[in-house]
């Protein structure tokens, strides 16, 4: 290596920095990220949109989270032999890390093909797979860990340590949103109560908090501080907006050339615009009785999920970048009764599913719209006995090594199956799919890449992908 | 050479072994069970020095030292290690045959049983030592700073200070100078929020505006920097970058670090006690070591008020998040990969905050930019192995010492055996008569059975089970709860019907307490100690807990040139203690340390200015910025170590320069000159304008409107999730804490003060994000803690009268007087805002308030009765809150609460004949209990309707209805079921609406709220008072409110 002054040296590391920091991102990104530049703006964060790095072939993204894991040989990933030698014990291969489960449980399900493609569906989702040829099922996820946070963690933010940034939150960071009347990424909590993890579920973790999710309620005011709570003089409103606005202005024309404050103005316009532009939002009152009776809003079983599958297509129409749909606790986390339970969160939420993937569809918006459904992690192709579980009532485990997810719309390519796992379901073989290879893949999609998309924190370059050797899975998508 | 002889030896005997032995084998061992596969199939390419891509697979320590892919293996972890991964997909061989899914299956059994082997020598990483030239360690951070000469400049009359001489002389090489000195009010505010977090008084701009003196100014910095608010401002920015929460951030529960405060209260006491900063940092890291208290612990009597102090301080190494938990064993025998992520964030909350230093890419390889090796990543890490052991790991709730000497502990010991026997002596009598009783309660209870069958239930207790017919079991069933009750109830029963037993029951529990309350108590803290005196610190290849590497000792980066270096553990060590953490300690705390005074001088710089002279304040080295005033930087770390490192010493210099005083105006001629060429200000030919940070901003909105309590230290406040999922300070209500006292939360972060950028806490955070986003604006229109602020400041102004309320509302908001045109504006509104509201208010005796229950056949012949007492401005049923201990019916203005079984009704009656809508809005704040039932009842025509409110805000419209003279709509709201967390705010509005449906007259319950009438309350005190809170509202979510000047 040649020798270099100590300058020189400097510059060199200086622009490696800018560069990792930098490439292929958009201007204003990164003079927010190096704020001592001297032609940048000053370092503080907005929602603004930010051109993708390569033409997006999804605008929006709607993630449908599957808490607890839901089960793949129950549901995507058949598997005959698993039948076939159902009671006997795991296989050999496996054995040593199927200590928790006691013998190989075959399930009652029946699988047949869909679609042109003919990939295949367990009959507890009808509603999904009339929709075969959209949807791409990823056989091979495996994971790094049989705890439902670790896995939520990893899933949602790339590693299995807390406190780090949700796929939402990087979408909204490398993109902004077009609709500023409304947030960019929007969660949608189960009103009957919180999921696994809470509010950590749509966390910004250490990126600036304006790219967390925002929760929606699906009753009442859906935004926090939409009204004020303990008043009814909303008709004096607008006098005390205009006194604000005369303030405001008086105080920006002693401030000349701090543009901050103008940001401060422009929020204030929106925030107002944002009362009613929010509730319109999701106010489902607005849409037809086909509508309510497609989504499943008037079965008592379907109306919870349907309304907040309807509410997601309302606000993924009107520009908002990532919608986040939750359930409560973990419904799928079917340790005892496997059969019964997978069945009831099958019926609450295949046919939602099922209406807001042909709504989506109908209004030309699956195109640009990449639907994502799968849980943190799989479920054992063992039994797991607890307490006096008979037969008929044996439960499956926590299971990362081999599960499956499906994608929709976006760019994917549907009518396909990608990857495999080994004979009864055990572990992801074929095409093995790691979550950086998933996030990779939903990050291009949206026109960003997954390895220049960084936040420099603590010094550290971060990534959604943080180091792994993640690659975009090219078969996936059109 | 013998290797291979065993190799030989093993592989021929490897099939019988394996079928004899693998039901009851212990963990497959390397040498027996995976050498020889590995020997045939792999080794040919895969061994010695020319090993195919580095890859030696012929022991243990070369499979997981790996190769150019890195480890070939993950300890415990077959699925994500290479090795598994290869064989079991078929790449690997790339010749010859495959392995056997036998074989596949021990390979994978072997690593994921912890990858046993005889032969555990550790191959050292040659790539994580760094080789570094000259050069790379050629940087001004690296060396100790010296103290640099003063540079000459034009204006010395413009200078107070020496930083005055540094700023200028760079100023004056661009023809530039400062801007003018800011206004007093400017001064001062800007002072006070910069110490305290609020806005001064009144009373404290009046001073110092009248203040004559030359050092007035001066003067106010001293004044300002003794007040105890000053810890409690600068406390909150060192707890950022110590990384404090509330919470452990363990998975969904995020269990409370019950007693962190303790820690809070040390920085904040320290701060104001102006603690030496080098003490400051030891105490922190080594508070335990350097103090007296193990001493003390094994010979003294009592802790030292300074062994306690010292314990507390070293809660800073107590903050990092801790996900571990010990029933986390699903991955067998590495429960490093559950610990090291507390040790990780723990070195790196001390290495940021403390030295400026970035480590964390080190933690998998050799820092990028900066001659530090991965190497000595871990040898930093070291130091706090001897805490954070992961062989002696401790869950993060009982990392705690009791604060008491060993003498006290055994006394307690002891005084806790004694009361332990003696009450256990007093149990074993009571339970002694307890028996005895049993026939005598039996005796008492069958005199009250029903004469009839007395005589046929005695025979039915008398016989056995078996003997008895199928009446006498029933009677036996029915009665055996009654007359002989199980043992857990026994005493109950017995109490309840004999009075003397009861007497003695009592007397038991009367000595029990007073037994208890000898026993000694004492607090505990969270505080670091050694668990482990000299526990193994493996380098971790790539950063992975399941591929340990060679061993490290403990140490520092050699790229810091200090005058001592870090010496040698041994000679540090106690009999209690290694001494690693003190040694650190005073290595960092030397004198003319590279980074220590520069950092810290760097971040008070900073919050004084805005950004810092080193505007990477989490990074010092190559990759951070080469700041443009260096030699100042200099100037101030030199300044502060000889000054005895007082921080308030540090500020005052800062505080009492003029680049410090200067205008932030961009309006002046400098600013002509300087904004095209240096429009980010980093030659400081201005102060900055900032925006208050969030707990500064809700701190003052409370301190304006008199409700911020300003109780210090202790206990955290409590927090509660609404049921919108807005987190809010305790149940909402007014008075509040600063919020440096409200529980942190890692998973509930109070809602208005996460808007306003208050950081999640990760680790630590050394440089807040700023975002600018409607919410925020949202927040300030409509959160409840601004509505409040905003009522209790009103009702502030008009306690002192009602004269010039609107110059009185500037004068306290702003900290200034209106200026004409704003007076006329503000006044106006006012005005107007009276004006609306006395159009809506009705005559006030159309209200009343009272209470009754719906008559359920006839709701029109629903009884009202009239509230007799009123106090507090609220209707109630007679003297005191509630009253008689029990009765919580009651109205006010905007709230109410009903009874247990009676409802509260607010009736409005009508004067004439007219038609009438009727707009309400009903809040159940809590998210306990049921709700509450509000119904709307007109005497003529029965309920017009009935709403259930639970946990939430509705609003309600019932349509147009067509009212009598006389007619009454009553507003009945009971408590749905049961009396629980039934508190409710309402407010309702019946508008005549005339022939062509235009709006006539508005009653509004809020506005035409009173008192007794005979007592002639005025009615226009609540109209005054809106219209008032409006403008305070409007004043505080105003931009002026949340910059500095």
């Amino acid at each position: 290596m040649m020798n270099l002054t100590t300058r020189e040296h400097y510059e060199i590391s200086r622009r490696q920095t800018l560069k990792q920091l930098g490439a292929g991102l958009g201007g204003a990104i990164l003079s927010t990220l190096l704020n001592e530049d001297a032609n940048a703006e000053p370092r503080f964060h907005n929602l603004t949109p930010r051109a993708p790095t390569h033409e997006p072939k999804a605008k929006a993204i709607i993630q449908l989270f599957m808490h607890g894991g839901p089960s793949q040989v129950d549901l995507l990933d058949p598997k005959p032999l698993l039948n076939k030698h159902a009671g006997e014990s795991p296989p050999e291969s496996v054995a040593d890390d199927e200590q928790r489960t006691k013998y190989l449980l075959g399930t009652p399900f029946t699988f047949r093909k869909h679609g042109e493609a003919g990939i295949e569906f367990s009959d507890q989702l009808p509603s999904i797979a009339k929709h075969a040829d959209k949807i791409a099922v990823i056989r091979s996820m495996y994971g790094e860990h049989r705890n439902h946070e670790h896995s939520i963690w990893l899933a949602q933010t790339g590693l299995i340590i807390p406190g780090r940034p949700t796929l939402g939150s990087w979408a909204a960071y490398g993109l902004g949103t077009v609709n500023q009347n409304l947030p960019a990424y929007v969660a949608l909590p189960d009103p009957q109560g919180q999921s696994t993890d809470g509010a950590r579920n749509w966390s910004s973790g250490w990126l600036p908090p304006v790219y967390q999710g925002t929760a929606f309620r699906s009753e009442g005011a859906p935004i926090l501080n939409l009204h004020p709570s303990k008043s009814l003089l909303g008709n004096t409103r607008e006098r005390k907006l205009n006194l604000l606005r005369s303030l405001n202005k008086q105080h920006r024309e002693r401030h000349p050339d701090e543009m901050e404050l103008d940001a401060r103005i422009n929020n204030l316009e929106l925030a107002a615009r944002m009362q009613l532009t929010a509730t319109d939002a999701i106010d489902i009152s607005r849409e037809s009785a086909t509508t309510h009776e497609a989504y499943g809003l008037n079965n008592p079983v379907t109306q919870s999920y349907g309304k907040r599958c309807l509410m997601a297509r309302r606000l993924v129409e009107r520009g908002v970048r990532f919608v986040q749909i939750m359930m409560k606790s973990q419904p799928w986390d079917t340790h005892t009764s496997n059969v019964e339970n997978t069945k009831k969160c099958c019926l609450e939420t295949d046919g939602p599913v099922g209406a807001l993937l042909t709504d989506l569809q109908q209004r030309g918006l699956l195109d640009s719209t990449l639907v994502l459904w799968g849980g943190e992690f799989g479920r054992t192709p063992g039994a797991e006995l607890r307490g006096n579980s008979a037969k008929g009532t044996e439960g499956r485990d926590h299971h990362p090594y081999g599960f499956s997810v499906w994608m929709a719309g976006g760019g994917i390519k549907g009518g396909q199956t990608y990857g495999a796992t080994d004979d009864f379901g055990y572990r992801s073989v074929e095409k093995r799919t790691k979550y950086s290879d998933y996030h990779a893949t939903v990050l291009h999609q949206l026109g960003l890449n997954p390895e220049e998309l960084v936040y420099e924190h603590n010094g550290r370059n971060e990534r959604l992908i943080d180091v792994y050797d993640a690659h975009v899975i090219k078969e996936l998508i059109t | 050479m013998n290797r291979l002889l065993i190799i030989v030896i093993t592989l021929l005997s490897f099939d019988t072994c394996l079928s004899d032995e693998t039901p009851e084998m212990g963990p497959l061992v390397f040498e027996s069970a995976i050498l020889p596969i590995l020997q045939a199939r792999c080794l040919s390419c895969h061994q010695g020095e020319k090993a195919k891509a580095g890859l030696d697979l012929s022991r243990k320590g070369g499979i997981v030292l790996g190769g150019k892919s890195g480890p070939a293996i993950r300890i415990s972890a077959a699925e994500s290690s290479l090795l598994f991964d290869v064989v079991s997909s078929g790449k690997m061989p790339l010749q010859g045959a495959k392995l056997t899914k036998k074989e596949i299956g021990i390979i994978r059994t072997w690593i994921n049983d912890g990858a046993v082997a005889n032969d555990n020598e550790v191959l050292a990483s040659k790539n994580s030592e760094g080789h570094y030239d000259e050069f790379d360690l050629d940087y001004w951070s690296f060396y100790p700073p010296k103290l640099p000469p003063l540079p000459d400049i034009k204006s010395p009359n413009l200078a107070a200070n020496a930083i005055d001489y540094f700023l200028l002389a760079k100023l004056e090489e661009k023809g530039l100078s400062y801007s003018p000195t800011a206004t007093r009010i400017t001064l001062i505010r800007r002072l006070s929020f910069d110490l305290h977090g609020l806005p001064p008084t009144a009373e404290q701009i009046e001073d110092f505006i009248q203040d004559d003196r030359p050092n007035a100014y001066e003067r106010l910095v001293d004044q300002f920097l003794a007040s105890p608010k000053y810890g409690e401002r600068w406390g909150r920015h060192w707890l950022d970058i110590a990384g404090y929460s509330d919470s452990a951030g363990v998975l969904s529960a995020d269990q409370d670090r019950q007693l962190i405060w303790r820690y809070r209260d040390y920085v904040i006491r320290a701060l104001n006690a102006d603690k030496p900063y080098d003490e400051f940092v030891r105490q922190q890291l080594a508070g335990d070591e350097l103090s007296n208290y193990y001493n003390e612990f094994h010979t003294a009597d009592r802790l030292s008020a300074e062994s306690i102090e010292s314990l507390d301080a070293t809660g800073f190494l107590r903050t990092g998040p801790d996900s571990s938990r010990r029933d986390f064993n699903t991955i067998k025998n590495v429960n490093g990969f559950y610990y090291y992520p507390t040790i990780d964030a723990q070195v790196s909350i001390m290495t940021s905050s403390l030295m400026g230093l970035t480590l964390k890419c080190a933690k998998c390889h050799n820092h990028k930019f900066d001659p530090l090796s991965q190497k000595e990543y871990y040898q930093l890490q070291s130091i706090l192995m001897t805490v954070y052991s992961p062989d002696n790991w401790i869950p993060f709730a009982d990392r705690t010492l009791l604060l008491a000497s060993k003498k006290q502990v055994d006394a307690k010991a002891a005084r806790d055996a004694e009361v332990d026997k003696a009450i256990k002596a007093l149990n074993d009598k009571l339970a002694v008569e307890t028996e005895s009783r049993k026939k005598e309660l039996f005796d008492i209870r069958l005199e009250g059975v029903d004469g009839q069958i007395r005589e046929d239930v005695k025979l039915a207790f008398a016989k056995n089970t078996t003997d008895r017919t199928e009446i006498e079991t029933f009677l036996v069933s029915k009665y055996a709860e009654h007359l002989t009750p199980p043992a857990d109830k026994l005493q109950a029963e017995l109490a309840a019907s004999l009075e003397h037993f009861k007497q003695r029951l009592d007397d038991t529990n009367a000595e029990i307490a007073t037994l208890n309350r000898t026993r000694h108590v004492y607090d505990s803290t969270y505080a670091a100690y050694d668990v482990d005196a000299d526990p193994h610190t493996p380098l971790l290849l790539r950063g992975d807990a399941q591929t340990p590497g060679q061993l490290v000792r403990p140490g520092v980066p050699q790229m810091l040139r200090t005058n001592t270096s870090f010496e040698s553990e041994a000679e540090w060590a106690s009999e209690h203690t290694s001494g690693r953490r003190t040694q650190f300690a005073t290595w960092l705390t030397q004198a003319r340390h590279p980074l220590t005074s520069r950092v810290i001088a760097n971040r008070l710089w900073f919050h004084h200015f805005g950004e810092g002279i080193v505007s990477t304040l989490e990074d010092f080295g190559w990759a951070g910025e080469n700041p443009i005033h260096k030699s100042l930087l200099d100037w101030m770390a030199v300044e502060l170590e000889d000054n005895n490192w007082s921080l308030k010493h540090l500020h005052k210099t800062i505080l009492t320069s003029r680049a410090y005083q200067q205008s932030s105006s961009r309006e002046t001629a400098i600013a002509e000159l300087a904004d095209p060429s240096d429009p980010q200000n980093r030659l400081l030919w201005r102060q900055n304008f900032k925006r208050l940070e969030a707990e500064s901003l809700r701190d003052s909105l409370l301190f304006i409107a008199g409700a911020l309590d300003s109780n210090m230290y202790g206990f955290p406040v409590g927090i509660q999730t609404l049921p919108s999922g807005e987190v809010v300070v305790d149940s909402g209500s007014f008075p509040q804490r600063r919020s440096i006292y409200v529980r942190n939360k890692r998973s509930a972060p109070v809602s208005i003060l996460q808007l306003f950028d208050q950081p999640d806490i990760e680790t630590n955070c050394i440089r807040r994000s700023q975002s600018t986003v409607p919410l925020q604006a949202l927040s300030l229109m409509n959160s409840d803690v601004a509505n409040l602020s905003a009522e209790a400041f009103a009702q502030e102004l008009l306690n002192e009268g009602d004269h010039q309320l609107v110059s009185r509302a500037v004068t306290t908001a702003y900290g200034r007087q209106p200026q004409a045109e704003e007076q006329a504006m503000l006044q106006e509104f006012l005005e107007s805002q009276i004006k609306s509201y006395s159009a809506k208010a009705g005559s006030p005796d159309a209200w009343s308030y009272g209470t009754g229950n719906i008559n359920q056949a006839a709701p029109e012949k629903t009884e009202f009765r009239p509230f007799a007492h009123f106090e507090n401005k609220q209707w109630q049923l007679g003297p005191g809150y509630p009253y008689m201990g029990g009765m919580w019916e009651g109205l006010n203005a905007t709230s109410g609460h009903p009874g247990g079984d009676m409802g509260v009704i607010l009736r409005w009656t009508s004067d004439s004949a007219q038609k009438i809508k009727i707009n309400g809005m009903v809040n159940h704040g809590s998210p306990a209990g049921d709700g509450i039932r509000v119904t709307a009842i007109s005497n003529r025509k029965g309920q017009l309707a009935q709403w259930v409110i639970a946990h939430g805000r509705q609003e309600f419209e019932i349509p147009p209805v067509d009212a009598e003279e006389g007619e009454q709509i009553l507003f009945v709201n009971d408590n749905n079921g049961t009396l629980r967390s039934d508190n409710f705010d309402w407010q309702w509005q019946v508008t005549e609406l005339q022939s062509d449906d235009s709006i006539g007259r508005v009653w509004d319950s809020v506005l035409g709220f009173h008192g007794p009438l005979e007592d002639g309350v005025p009615v226009n005190a609540s109209i005054l008072k809106q219209a008032l809170a409006d403008l305070c509202h409007v004043l505080l979510s105003s931009n002026e409110f949340s910059y500095i000047d």
